[in-house]
């Protein structure tokens, strides 16, 4: 029994791997005053590269290079446009999301890496060790140890140092800090680009480091899960990550529900909504608010 | 600039209607267009159509094909190749029958198809083929009987759509057929494309003890083979069997025993050569084990003798009518209410 638990909460956190790891890159840029909806598309942009990459030149970390530089270059658009010309930022978004869905499907069909019956295997990265517990065995990478180090990593530079004094300065006031020598504009855009890399890392997780091949869309919204886990976890990297740990164990407790066959009032309809609906209600009943102050706010003022 | 505005407007314009104008001429050529709701690239049920339909340029079509169409932007799209001309329009999917009804009552000389559907038949430019996967349901559940060892199967769908429900219940009642005391879990992932999602179900059954796993999910079978392919790595015998499109060739890996194919490219040709030969004849079109359009793959040198002999018998005794698998939705008396757990299967011996 003791061992189906430890079985049940393991496998729920190493299915939460890609979520934490972005929901971890994006808390800093809504720290910094951004709106970041658009980590679905970055996401699946490194998602695409990374697998691209492993498969033409046969090497994990090259491919792990190439899907940050593509989740990259997105992110370089998407801030330019919010953060230096002040476009409306969820229209900004709901466009790169789009682009990152269009441009992925295209290249996927232009390099013809699929069949009828599947597509190409990549390279990926081996899991680093395995636990074994009675008949089952759970792989776990190095994604999930670098999840797991994220999370208080995350919290000290947020909370214990100059930058991330830095990065709350221009997300609560921006003009003070920008009084005090911040570049705002700056600040953001590099807050930015750092959520950018970090959203195409965990899209690798997903290809190279998880399935192995790239299917379109194949993010399946894990991107907008995360922001709902940072607004869930008040903006905090603490909160943020409790949030995307309950929905990868709500991931588990969907597929337990149907290898079980438990009924459930409602049955295969809730069973297969129950990690929205776990979310959903963790945001309904959470106590709501504490974004920064100039949260989704262009930054207007000079800089110098 | 607001002057720049306008020109480009009146150039665009002026371009559209060049390009109305072009499409009015008509042409010997015959044109096909192909529609999905899902990438072409799906590797999976899209897919398939997409090579039918590039399998229709070698007997002479020009081809087109749209793919994401949305539930609601269906007749939009069927609209814009009506317009044109196009002589086969094909709406992939059972549900595109409504958009190619209308369409088929407003354009009496374009020659519409659905697969997977059964809008067809009740006008006269429009067929439907909808595969009776139930006889591939029985054929895979056979194979999948003589597959286990540990008795407990596993099957692993994106959705329970009512195609997906007769095969499962399908494949089910043939297990049962051959070995009662075999298990049968199910996981629905929710989601055609989450790959992830597929390679966790595919873990946790195989956490459990299920060394037998069927996909029907189109992008979540990718991750189920790869959650095999890392469980054997790590000591464990679990195989997979795939579905609608040939796996094993298409991976190599000797785990996939074999696939329980359904020939979309062979409807497809079907059609196109009726209509090239002018031959059509609207039907509700059932491809079948004894057509020759449901077939098994290509085996994995590792695959038994058992297994073989299985597989082979099932087809043979329903190409004999020994047996005769039905769809559970043609079982009277089956409220509609109930088809979401609907267990049992009849089989007419």
């Amino acid at each position: 029994m003791l061992n189906a638990i430890i079985l049940f909460i393991l496998s729920g956190l190493v299915m939460g791997t890609p979520l934490l790891i972005m929901s971890m890159g994006g808390v800093i840029t809504e720290r910094s005053g951004t709106l970041n909806l658009g980590l679905e598309g970055t996401m699946l942009t490194g998602a695409f590269f990374s697998y691209y990459f492993a498969i033409t030149t046969g090497s994990v970390w090259l491919g792990l290079l190439g899907g940050i530089a593509g989740g990259l270059v997105i992110a370089l658009f998407h801030g330019i446009a919010m953060i230096y010309w002040n476009t409306n930022q969820v229209v900004t978004a709901v466009a790169i999301n789009m682009a990152a869905l269009g441009i992925t499907n295209t290249l996927m069909g232009k390099f013809s890496m699929t069949t009828s019956a599947g597509n190409n295997i990549s390279p990926g990265f081996e899991p680093l060790f395995k636990i074994n517990l009675g008949e089952a065995i759970i792989g776990v990478n190095w994604f999930f140890i670098l999840a797991l180090i994220m999370i208080p990593l995350t919290w000290f530079v947020i909370q214990k140092t100059t930058i991330g004094l830095a990065i709350r300065a221009v997300g609560e006031y921006p003009t003070a800090a920008a009084t005090m020598g911040i570049r705002v504009r700056r600040v953001r855009m590099l807050c930015f680009l750092y959520s950018g890399a970090i959203a195409a890392l965990a899209g690798a997780a997903l290809t190279i480091g998880d399935v192995r091949v790239f299917v379109n869309n194949m993010t399946a919204g894990k991107g907008f899960i995360a922001f709902a886990c940072i607004v869930f976890g008040r903006y905090t990297a603490m909160g943020t990550a409790f949030g995307a740990l309950v929905f990868g164990i709500s991931e588990a407790f969907r597929n337990y529900i149907q290898i079980f066959a438990w009924s459930i009032p409602g049955g295969y309809m809730t069973s297969i909504m129950i990690p929205y609906i776990i979310t959903l209600l963790l945001l309904i009943f959470s106590k709501q608010g504490n974004a920064p102050k100039a949260w989704a706010i262009p930054y207007e003022g000079d800089d110098n | 600039m607001k002057k720049i505005i306008s020109l480009l407007l009146v150039l665009l314009a002026g371009l559209m209607v060049t390009a109305c104008s072009g499409s009015d001429t008509k042409t010997e050529t015959l044109k096909a267009a192909l529609l999905t709701g899902g990438p072409v690239n799906d590797g999976g049920w899209n897919q398939m159509a997409y090579e039918g339909l590039m399998g229709l340029e070698d007997i002479g079509y020009e081809v087109s094909n749209t793919e994401n169409v949305q539930q609601d932007g269906q007749k939009q799209a069927l609209q814009a190749y009506c317009d044109q001309g196009y002589n086969l329009v094909i709406g992939h999917g059972y549900e595109w029958g409504d958009a190619l009804t209308e369409m088929a009552n407003k354009y009496p000389d374009i020659k519409f198809l659905q697969i997977g559907g059964n809008a067809g038949g009740k006008v006269p430019n429009l067929t439907s083929g909808e595969f009776k996967s139930y006889e591939l349901g029985y054929i895979g559940g056979k194979i999948a009987a003589a597959t286990t060892t540990t008795k407990k199967f596993g099957f692993i769908g994106a959705a329970k759509i009512p195609t997906l429900i007769a095969e499962i219940t399908a494949i089910k009642g043939a297990i049962k057929d051959s070995d009662p005391t075999i298990t049968v879990a199910e996981i629905y992932t929710g989601s055609w494309t989450d790959v992830a999602a597929g390679k966790k179900a595919a873990e946790q059954m195989i956490n459990q003890g299920i060394d037998t796993i069927l996909g029907i999910g189109d992008a979540c079978d990718a991750g189920a083979i790869q959650a095999i392919d890392e469980a054997n790595a790590a000591g464990k015998d679990v195989k997979f069997i795939g579905w609608t499109g040939d796996f094993y060739s298409a991976y190599q890996k000797d785990f996939i025993v074999t696939s329980c194919i359904q020939d979309v490219q062979g409807v497809i040709k079907t059609i196109g050569q009726e209509v090239k030969d002018d031959k059509f004849v609207s039907r509700y079109w059932l491809p079948d084990v004894a057509s020759g359009m449901l077939h098994i793959g290509e085996w994995s040198p590792t695959a038994t003798d058992a297994q073989k002999a299985a597989g082979e018998a099932a087809v043979q005794d329903i190409k004999d009518g020994k047996v005769t698998p039905r769809s559970i939705f043609d079982l009277a008396g089956v409220p509609a209410s109930e088809y979401y757990d609907a267990q049992e299967l009849v089989y007419s011996k």
